[in-house]
């Protein structure tokens, strides 16, 4: 006990002391207490401690599937022609392990696909390498409730996709149709890869280049060279982008409803994030209407995701990352390609950025044609229509305000509290930093629902007429809900930058004199520059996307509600002629203030940070 | 001063002055941004008569009908006559209706005063549960008199004990399909003319693909209606075999909205939707769309607005109502971009009315074409038991349901199966008292007959953990007989 005491005593100093207490207080303040209904509701049962709500979980027979069902595709020839069927009726291995396998395999493939061109981003110099640094973002950009619409018209039994590969170019002999695990592993995939892109690339760049020279002098050659020393270098950055996909796409809604929307009912439902979300839906009048067992599979959902962080974090912390100089825009290991190399790099980029952005350019389209209302897998007659609905509409210009007000507010939040966070954790031994380490991570694994639910109950009974009341000021909560919901991109990409960076370079200011503050201030900062506003970034853009909490708390006072939740009421409102077309356009909006976001900022501080990541 | 005091105390404590100025700076950061979001929007006093009311109404309509009807309801004499200076619309998702109901009755200045939209299910329950008031102002009686008590057995005033209205139909609705002609016309299928049509095994012919679409029953009230205009007119277990064949043939959407969506995209050749919806989608493609009325019943359905207990402005709040009831607010229902049927028929009668024939016509065709005698207290008196049963033997475990029927239809298309044994694995896939199951109460075997699911409605609602147990024996039993037909018509 003592020796713990003196731990604690040698390590808080103030630096630590003030980032600890930041981090901690909006943590416990806005993320635990606001939760403290859903733990209580998921442990008692008739007023006692009980695992009850757990096994009532596991005795659900849609929880676990015994025998799992494995029929991955197959062919079926109908009278509308044949096609192959991908997911439809397997694989399904019930709820709780069809989320598992759906994160796993999202996390893989997020994996290679976000690492190759990161790598290509960071090492290769070719002709339009600036255009594909913003169109490579694009996946990331929002585009709530509209992707039923688009995933229906590209991917549906007569879109896009069959008419020109089955159609136009006969290059398939059948029809595909994809729905169920696979489609989901697909939608996520590609949106979710960017976050390990963007992680992956500031690791690369932030690589001392005489590492990888001193391979090279050692006499190793290509791709041994990335597997023995660059890609190890790069893996903290790595790890914190997989660990966050792992994360959000075991919470994700996006992918299901999306389907849900295009396709109705199917295995693309029996994932927890849908299970929880379809229990608060399905009820009427009252969360009362919610079954516990739903708070308790919420918690289950949290267990896994601190689990499979703490593992993997356990896993790269084995080994040491840090470099004592870091790799910048003085001496790039930047190489042009040959003629083989460039058309394969041109052909990887461009697949990639068009698959993962169809939902985005189908938005687009959807807001601009015909495309919506026309009946054909194509559109066939642009319309200034919809775009033009949105320059009448006062509510439009108020709704971007709000959203770009929280999510900016939220955004320096979050950097006070991530970086601190991020450091105490990276340099700090202070006993039970692995729970602070987890609490910056999960938050993406509570369901936006409960923790609106959450917010309503505690905010609203214990802070009535205060400012924190979500009944006057949803807006001002909406701030603190952003902060909390996208933490973990600014904490993550600081800490792997820290984890990147040699503890030396700051002994070496504490030994010539500077206190913490100042080795905190003009060292450690300036050298994780490129992950903090990554980070921050990312969590920017996400903070836009939000829909969970937006609209719950945004329907208590909808002047202040953000753009999600205009958009969700242009949506749902009474089927009026052209609704998709609208929302459509109001999402192309949404999809170009991040746009310009990203670029301003990159440009404006590509000047004093190398080879920024955006 | 006191400031100064505690800086010296954590000083003394050990505190640098950075790390004081740091905490500062974070809390100033926090309290910036309370101010300026309360600065901004200062929480309103409690409205007094002098300053005008602000009138709060929970909504599920959409936002083009809230923006014209706060435009016009502002700018009218009765708005006037009560100082309303403001409506303040509340668009709560159905699941949240009697929380925030409840919660905002203890914030003063936040009570709701109307709750308007959302159809009767849950204004029904609104009212059991005690939230609605008796509208007594004499300009609700006024207005809602061309409104008729009931239509074809169907709402559309609900009273309380003393015969008092507490809540008002302010639309009305029919229900069929919107169709895809083109659609059909590829898949070679016929345009369904009545509910049991959407039944037929030729509608299986294009599975897997499948050429019509529905919603669950839990996530859309519209088509909670039609699952229960069925049950009346074809009788339980005629009526659950036809529900669980459509589902079988269909689509399943968990919103209504989503399946007039797939029949404008072309996923589907037929969908059933509420009128609206088909309207909306027959004008927005002539060529390709149509809305239809099935021959073999459909009821209109009304959709309600009604006065709040927890109001502090009863006479303005049925100011509202009354205008909302009134010919001159009935208008909203005429935009060609809304397209819905008005309760108050005097509405065609406006010069606004007037130029809007053919939703006049289709007014008359609507009523002309009720050919049942709906029963309101019937379809409440197992509604909750439908929605849950719907849910978890068709909607949840679809895939299975869909595969059985499939391999069974394309048998009997295919002559490789009697009509007999046919309808006998009908009966075996879709007969609710033939499906077994443990009630969690007693331990008794029971099946789903209509007075059992009459005896259970209001313990599905009142009691979570019962009904979580007796769906899991659904779901599992539903899958179980999905599979041994499956079975039966593979060997």
């Amino acid at each position: 006990m003592s020796s713990f005491t003196k731990r604690l005593k040698r390590e808080l100093d103030s630096l630590t002391t003030t980032q600890l207490s930041a981090s901690l207080f909006i943590l416990i303040f806005f993320l635990i207490v606001p939760l403290f209904y859903m733990v209580i509701r998921a442990f008692f049962h008739n007023g006692r401690l009980s695992s009850y709500y757990f096994q009532a979980l596991l005795s659900d027979p849609n929880f676990v599937t015994y025998p799992p069902n494995l029929n991955f595709a197959y062919m079926s020839r109908t009278s509308l022609g044949t096609f192959l069927f991908v997911g439809n009726r397997g694989p399904d291995f019930g709820v709780l392990f069809n989320s598992l396998f759906v994160a796993i395999t999202v996390t893989v493939f997020s994996i290679l696909l976000g690492v190759t061109a990161a790598f290509i981003m960071a090492r290769y110099e070719f002709l339009g390498k600036i255009f594909f640094r913003v169109v490579l973002l694009i996946p990331m950009l929002a585009t709530p409730f509209v992707n039923a619409f688009v995933i229906g018209k590209v991917l549906g039994q007569n879109g896009l996709f069959n008419y020109v590969f089955h159609d136009i170019l006969r290059l398939l002999p059948f029809k595909v149709q994809i729905s169920g695990l696979p489609a989901v592993i697909l939608i996520q995939t590609i949106s979710f890869f960017p976050i390990v892109y963007l992680n992956a690339l500031s690791s690369f760049i932030s690589i001392d280049p005489s590492m990888e020279e001193q391979a090279e002098t050692l006499g190793a050659r290509g791709f041994k060279v990335f597997r023995s020393v660059t890609l190890p270098l790069a893996l903290p950055g790595i790890a914190a982008g997989a660990a966050i996909v792992f994360i959000i796409s075991l919470e994700d809604l996006g992918a299901p409803i999306g389907l849900s929307g295009a396709f109705g009912s199917g295995l693309h439902q029996k994932l927890i994030s849908f299970y929880i979300y379809s229990e608060f839906i399905g009820g009427l009048g009252s969360v009362e209407q919610v079954h516990a067992s739903t708070y308790a599979l919420a918690v289950i959902m949290l267990a896994i995701a601190v689990a499979v962080f703490l593992s993997i974090k356990k896993y790269v912390t084995l080994r040491q990352y840090a470099m004592i100089s870091k790799g910048g825009r003085f001496n790039p290991r930047i190489r042009k390609l040959g003629p083989l190399g460039l058309i394969a790099v041109y052909l990887f980029l461009l697949g990639l950025v068009i698959t993962a952005s169809f939902p985005q350019i189908g938005v687009v389209v959807l807001a601009m044609s015909d495309w919506a209302y026309n009946g054909l897998p194509v559109p066939t007659a642009f319309t200034p229509q919809f775009m033009s609905e949105l320059v009448s509409e006062p509510d439009v210009l108020r709704s971007i305000m709000n959203s770009l007000t929280y999510s900016s507010m939220a955004t320096i939040l979050m950097l006070v509290v991530g970086v601190s966070a991020a450091y105490v954790i990276a340099r700090r031994k202070i006993p039970g930093k692995d729970a602070l380490d987890s609490l910056v991570t999960v938050p993406i694994a509570v369901p936006g629902i409960i923790l609106a639910v959450g917010y309503l109950l505690f905010f609203a009974t214990f802070f009535s007429g205060t400012p924190f009341d979500p009944f006057l000021n949803p807006g001002f909560l909406l701030i603190f809900t952003y902060t909390v919901r996208r933490i973990p991109f600014t904490a993550r990409s600081v800490f792997a930058g820290l984890q990147q960076t040699h503890e030396s370079l700051e002994e070496a200011a504490l030994n010539l004199g500077a206190n913490r503050w100042r080795t905190f201030a003009t060292i450690a900062i300036p050298l994780i520059a490129a992950n903090v506003i990554g980070g921050g970034l990312l969590s920017f853009v996400y903070s836009m996307n939000e829909v969970s909490t937006s609209i719950t708390l945004s329907s208590l006072k909808p002047e202040q509600g953000p753009i999600t939740f205009y958009m969700s009421q242009v949506i749902y409102s009474s089927g009026a002629v052209g609704t998709v077309s609208v929302a459509a356009a109001l999402g192309v909006l949404l999809m170009s203030i991040q746009l310009v976001v990203m670029t301003v900022s990159n440009y404006l501080l590509k000047q004093r940070v190398a080879f920024l990541g955006v | 001063m006191c400031e100064g005091l505690v800086v010296k105390l954590l000083r003394r404590k050990g505190v640098s002055r950075g790390a004081i100025f740091a905490a500062v700076v974070v809390i100033v950061i926090i309290f910036a941004a309370a101010l300026l979001m309360g600065g901004r929007r200062r929480p309103s006093k409690p409205t007094t008569q002098a300053q005008g009311i602000t009138l709060r109404v929970i909504t599920r309509h959409g936002y083009d009908i809230l923006d014209v009807a706060k435009k016009e309801f502002l700018a009218s004499d009765l708005a006037k006559e009560y100082h309303i200076v403001n409506v303040e619309w509340l668009s709560v998702d159905p699941g949240e209706w009697i929380d925030i109901i409840k919660a905002s009755a203890n914030k003063p200045g936040k009570e709701i005063d109307v709750a308007w939209g959302g159809g009767p299910t849950l204004f029904n329950l609104l009212a059991d549960k005690g939230y609605l008031a008796p509208m007594t102002s004499q300009k609700v009686l006024l207005a809602s008199k061309d409104i008729p008590d009931k239509l074809a057995g169907a709402m559309m005033k609900r009273f309380d004990s003393q015969g008092r209205p507490v809540w008002v139909a302010a639309a009305i609705s029919s229900f069929g399909f919107t169709i895809n002609k083109k659609y059909l016309q590829k898949a070679g299928l016929p345009v369904p003319g009545r509910w049991i049509d959407l039944a037929n095994e030729t509608y299986a012919k294009t599975l897997p693909i499948p050429s019509i679409g529905t919603a669950d029953a839990m996530y859309s009230t519209s088509n909670t209606r039609m699952f229960e205009i069925i049950l009346q007119d074809y009788g339980w277990e005629k009526g659950w075999e036809i529900l669980t064949l459509i589902g079988a043939n269909a689509r399943i959407y968990d919103k209504s909205g989503l399946v007039r969506d797939a029949v404008i995209r072309g996923d589907i050749g037929a969908g059933t939707t509420i009128d609206f919806y088909g309207y909306t989608a027959q004008l927005e493609n002539p060529q390709v769309c149509r809305y239809l009325v099935p021959k073999d019943g459909s009821i209109v359905n009304g959709d309600p607005i009604a006065l709040l207990k927890t109001s502090k402005h009863q006479e303005a709040a049925q100011a509202f109502i009354a205008w909302v009831l009134s010919p001159e607010g009935q208008k909203i229902w005429l935009n060609p971009k809304v397209n819905r049927m008005p309760a108050n028929p005097k509405v065609f009668e406006t010069p606004e009315g007037k130029k809007r024939s053919d939703l006049k016509a289709a007014y008359e065709h609507t009523l002309s074409l009720i050919s049942i005698e709906f029963s309101d207290a019937l379809a409440s008196s197992y509604e909750f038991s439908l929605i849950q049963f719907y849910h978890w033997t068709i909607y949840v475990p679809h895939d299975k349901l869909q595969q059985a029927w499939e391999a069974l239809a394309k048998a009997k298309l295919e002559g490789k199966i009697s009509e007999q044994k046919f309808e006998e694995l009908i009966d075996m896939l879709a007969n609710p008292t033939k499906l077994q199951f443990k009630d969690p109460r007693t331990g008794e075997i029971k099946t789903f007959t209509q007075s059992y699911a009459q005896s259970i409605n209001s313990l599905l609602f009142n009691n979570v953990d019962f009904r979580k147990k007796i769906t899991d024996e659904w779901y599992k039993a539903a899958v179980k007989r999905y599979e041994e037909a499956l079975k039966i018509l593979g060997s």
